[in-house]
C-alpha cells in the first residue's frame, strides 16, 4: 500500500520539478511584459512566448521584441505581428540549420530570415560548414541585406566566403570592407562583391604558391 | 572593367549561391583562383563628406587607443571582452572606425559613441529591456564621446543609442539588425564566439 501510495507522489514531485523553471521563466517574461505593454497586449505576446518555449524555441528574443516595440512607441497590434513574425523566423531557422544548432545560430538565423534571406541559403550555409557556428556568418549576410545589398548577391557573397574557408574573422572583415565602401558611396552589390574578392585575394595570398592548385585550371 | 563582364562575374557569385553541396577542397581551390583572378568591377562615387556625422567607437578597433586612455584615466581596471591586441591589430587594418561585432565572452562591454553637439545618449537594448531610462551613457570630459558599460552574457544581444531623448539610431559601426515595421534600426552584437576574435 505505502508504495502504491508513494508512486504517484514521486511522479507528481518529478512533474512539478520539472516544470518548474519553465513556470518561472514564463512568470518572469510576464511580469517584464506587464510593466511595459497593456494586460491584453501583454497577454496576448505571452501565449506566443508560452508556444514558442513549448517547442523548444528560443524565446528571450520575443520577449525582447515585444519590449523594443514598446519603446519605439508602436501600436500594439504591431507588436503582436512583429513576435509572431520573428516566433515563426526562430522555427523556420531551427528546421533549416538543423535542431543541433545553437541557440544564437538560430536567432541569426531568424534575423536572417526576417531581413529577406530564403531558408535554403541557411541550408546551404550549414551545409556548407557543419561542424563550425554560423553566427557570424549570419549576422554579415543579415547586415549587408540591411545595408541594401541584393539579397541573392548577399547570400552569394557570404556563402562563396565560407565555402572558400573564410573564418568568422574574415566575414567581420569583409563585412567592415562592404560597409566601408557603401558610406563612401559606393553601391552596395559592387561593394559586397569586391569585399568578397579582397576575402578570396587574402585567403590566397596567405596560402602561397605552395598552397595554390597548380594542376587545376580556374575554370 | 566592362559592364558585361562584370554582369558576368557577379552572375558567378549568385550561381555560388543556387549551387548545393558542401565545397570539397578542389572545388574550394577552383573557386578561390576564379574569383580572385579576376579584376573587380570599377565602379565608386564616393562623396567626401559622408563620414561626417555621429561616428561609432565602440570599444574594438578604432578606439583601441582611446580606451587605453579611458582605462587608465579613470582607474578602469580590466575592459572584459575589449581585446586590446586584436583592437590594435584591426586599428591599423582599418584605421576608420572600429566596429564592434564581436566579443570573445561574457562580461562587461564598454559602448562608445561619438555624438558632437548633443546633451544626452542613452544606450537601450534586449539586455536592459530597450528603456531608455536604465542605461545613460556618460560624456567624457567636454568633449563628445560618450561611454557605457554594461554586462553582457553570450548570445546575440540587439541594441541602438536614444540621442537627446528622441533620436533612435543604430551603431555607425556594428551590424545592423533587420528594418521592422516599428521603423528604427538596431544594431547587433555577438557575445562568445570566441573564434571570432
Amino acid at each position: 500500500m505505502r508504495v502504491r501510495a508513494r508512486f504517484p507522489l514521486a511522479v507528481l514531485a518529478a512533474a512539478l520539478l520539472a516544470a518548474t523553471p519553465a513556470s518561472a521563466d514564463s512568470a518572469s517574461d510576464a511580469a517584464r511584459l506587464e510593466r511595459r505593454l497593456d494586460p491584453e497586449t501583454s497577454a496576448r505576446v505571452m501565449e506566443i512566448v508560452d508556444a514558442a518555449r513549448e517547442a523548444g524555441l528560443p524565446t528571450a528574443p520575443l520577449v525582447a521584441r515585444a519590449l523594443e516595440g514598446a519603446s519605439q512607441q508602436a501600436r500594439n497590434e504591431s507588436i503582436l505581428v512583429e513576435v509572431q513574425k520573428l516566433s515563426a523566423a526562430l522555427g523556420e531557422a531551427r528546421r533549416s540549420l538543423g535542431h543541433e544548432s545553437k541557440e544564437t545560430e538560430i536567432v541569426a538565423g531568424a534575423s536572417a530570415l526576417v531581413a529577406g534571406v530564403p531558408t535554403d541559403s541557411l541550408a546551404r550555409l550549414r551545409a556548407s560548414r557543419p561542424a563550425e557556428s554560423l553566427t557570424i556568418s549570419l549576422v554579415v549576410l543579415c547586415d549587408l541585406v540591411a545595408r541594401g545589398v541584393p539579397q541573392p548577391t548577399a547570400s552569394g557573397a557570404v556563402l562563396s566566403a565560407v565555402r572558400a574557408g573564410g573564418t568568422d574573422r574574415d566575414l567581420l572583415r569583409m563585412r567592415e570592407h562592404v560597409h566601408d565602401q557603401i558610406r563612401r558611396g559606393a553601391a552596395p552589390g559592387g561593394a559586397a562583391e569586391r569585399g568578397l574578392r579582397e576575402l578570396l585575394g587574402r585567403r590566397l595570398s596567405a596560402r602561397g604558391p605552395a598552397g595554390a592548385p597548380g594542376k587545376e585550371r580556374a575554370r | 572593367m566592362p559592364e558585361r563582364e562584370e554582369g558576368e562575374w557577379l552572375e558567378r557569385v549568385r550561381g555560388e549561391y543556387r549551387s548545393s553541396g558542401p565545397a570539397s577542397d578542389a572545388s574550394r581551390e577552383r573557386l578561390l583562383h576564379r574569383l580572385a583572378s579576376e579584376p573587380a568591377p570599377a565602379r565608386a562615387s564616393a562623396s567626401p563628406f559622408r563620414w561626417l556625422g555621429q561616428q561609432s567607437l565602440s570599444v574594438q578597433g578604432g578606439i583601441a587607443c582611446a580606451a587605453l586612455l579611458l582605462a587608465a584615466a579613470s582607474g578602469i581596471g580590466a575592459f572584459r571582452g575589449l581585446d586590446l591586441a586584436a583592437s590594435a591589430r584591426r586599428a591599423a587594418l582599418a584605421p576608420a572606425s572600429g566596429p564592434l561585432a564581436a566579443v570573445p565572452e561574457a562580461g562587461t562591454v564598454t559602448f562608445a559613441l561619438r555624438a558632437p553637439q548633443v546633451s544626452s545618449v542613452a544606450l537601450v537594448g534586449d539586455f536592459n529591456a530597450w528603456d531608455p531610462r536604465a542605461t545613460p551613457m556618460r560624456r567624457q570630459g567636454q568633449g563628445d564621446l560618450w561611454t557605457a558599460q554594461v554586462e553582457l552574457a553570450d548570445g546575440l544581444h540587439s541594441y541602438a543609442y536614444v540621442i537627446d531623448g528622441e533620436q533612435w539610431q543604430p551603431d555607425p559601426g556594428a551590424p545592423l539588425s533587420p528594418e521592422t515595421p516599428f521603423g528604427l534600426r538596431s544594431s547587433v552584437i555577438v557575445v562568445g564566439e570566441k573564434e571570432a576574435l
